[in-house]
């Protein structure tokens, strides 16, 4: 056990843990931040999806020893404000995208990291940015058109 | 989401207003079933006198959108729009019917009785205004949360009229739209539970927690039918958090098979646990296995 700290949104948070204990476990049981998802465990899925200095992680698979100074970003933390969302959020909103949502947090975590790099995408590089987050309800197509949908919100 | 212990908390105040029931499969006013010995409370739309409408639903909604079919069912014979119904879930006790998402039979077990219901309401609500205004509920016409005179263009709200329809016998026929007439069922409407799924906050089975909870994380036969041998549990049960290695089944249609589920304080100390526990199984249905699969996909 040792303790670390960890900026989660813009938050300063102490835990006290195994040093192998991965940063989804320590959200969701140590923190209860529980918005990010527990899909595969082993990288497969991206449910877990969360930002380490702006880049979209797995967090299932980093653990905590390996984070130091590194910010984090959870599903939590991309609106600007209480009751504002994120434009990808908007967009998300807009085209209706979940079905049970359980995959959507690591769906936007990554539509928004990707957006930053890439503003203004192809439909094919939108699929293919996308194409690592597996969607159990098969809500690919509305995914697709809502970042698409997003980057017209962000560029605007 | 309220729990249903808060709706019924609220229900069981004066604020009630118009509150119908499902007592063994019947509609029944609240207050004339909570007169029955053997009733079985299940609160199924509630009208409060601020015209907010309230439905326990009792279709489990894993995202394919049940609430908000149920929710249009009433809505389109109650005459409100669908964002005035509040949709809360039923608890699952067997009192409330039974728990079954499947078999996309949401809607077609529910096509009748929701309709019919919310047709009985908007019927005692027509009634309660003709009562008032004196005249025939013909002369009446039920819209958006509101009876209007058609002689007068006055207007009543169900919240107005909710003390007044609660003392009316409930129709024993209400009459149903007919399909040119609807205006929410068969259109696209929006679901009312996006925001929650894409702000993180929608909770999940995974997400729920109890007092002094603890986790299981089950290690499986590789192959789908292979018989546990033996174990060897020693490095699982040094894991921190880990509180017990139990030899349990893994119970399918007409068949049971073993497993092993190590059970700990949290659900990560279970997986790691779980890592760390050795099973030693048969080679039953070896045509299938697990451990090779996963290693051809790395
Ligand atoms: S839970 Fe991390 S990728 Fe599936
Ligand atoms: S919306 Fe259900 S898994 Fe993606």
């Amino acid at each position: 056990m040792g303790k670390y700290n960890l900026n989660i949104n813009g938050k300063q948070q102490t835990v006290d843990c195994d040093a192998d204990m991965p940063l989804l476990w320590i959200l969701r049981e140590k923190l209860g931040i529980t918005g990010t998802k527990f899909g595969c465990g082993i990288a497969m899925c991206g449910a877990c999806t969360v930002h380490l200095n702006g880049q979209p992680t797995r967090s299932c698979q980093l653990p905590v020893f390996q984070i130091g100074k590194s910010t984090i970003t959870t599903i939590e933390g991309i609106a600007p404000s209480e009751n504002k969302l994120h434009p990808v959020q908007e967009a998300w909103q807009a085209h209706q995208v979940p079905q049970c949502g359980y995959c959507q947090s690591g769906q936007i975590m990554t539509a928004v990291a990707f957006l930053k790099n890439n503003p203004k995408p192809k439909m094919e590089e939108i699929s293919a940015a996308m194409s690592g987050n597996l969607c159990r309800c098969g809500t690919y197509d509305r995914i697709n058109q809502a970042v698409k949908h997003a980057s017209d919100l962000l560029t605007k | 989401m309220t729990s249903r212990r808060d709706f019924l908390k609220a229900a069981s105040k004066a604020s009630l207003g118009f509150c119908l029931v499902l007592d063994h499969g019947k509609i029944l006013l609240a207050q004339d079933a909570l007169g029955n010995s053997d009733f079985s409370f299940n609160p199924f739309i509630s009208i409060n006198t601020n015209g907010q409408v309230t439905f326990v639903n009792p279709n489990p909604d894993l995202g394919q959108g049940s609430s908000q079919a149920s929710a249009a069912l009433i809505a389109e014979e109650l005459e409100v729009s669908l964002d005035k119904v509040k949709v809360i879930f039923s608890s699952g006790q067997a009192n409330e019917g039974a728990q079954i998402a499947g078999g996309s039979g949401a809607v077609r077990r529910s096509w009748e009785q929701l309709r019919q219901a919310g047709a009985a309401a908007k019927e005692m609500f027509l009634r309660a205004a003709a009562e008032t205004w004196e005249m025939s509920d013909s002369q009446c016409k039920a819209q958006n949360g509101e009876v209007i005179n058609l002689n007068t263009k006055a207007r009543l709200s169900y919240g107005e009229l909710v003390e007044k329809a609660r003392t009316l016998p409930i129709p024993e026929k209400p009459k149903l739209k007919n399909k040119e007439q609807f205006t929410i069922i068969g259109k696209a409407t929006k679901r009312s539970d996006v925001l929650e799924r894409i702000t993180g906050k929608m909770q999940y089975g995974i997400d729920v927690t109890v007092p002094d909870m603890l986790y299981a994380a089950v290690l499986h036969s590789p192959t789908i039918i292979g018989k546990l041998q033996s174990y060897d549990d020693k490095e699982a049960l040094k894991v921190n958090g880990v509180v017990a290695v139990v030899p349990c089944k893994r119970t399918m249609p007409y068949s049971s098979f073993d497993a092993l589920a190590v059970v700990a304080d949290s659900y990560w100390s279970a997986l790691k646990g779980r890592r760390a526990l050795k099973g030693v199984w048969g080679k039953e249905g070896d045509h299938l296995d697990t451990d090779i699969y996963f290693k051809k996909l790395y």
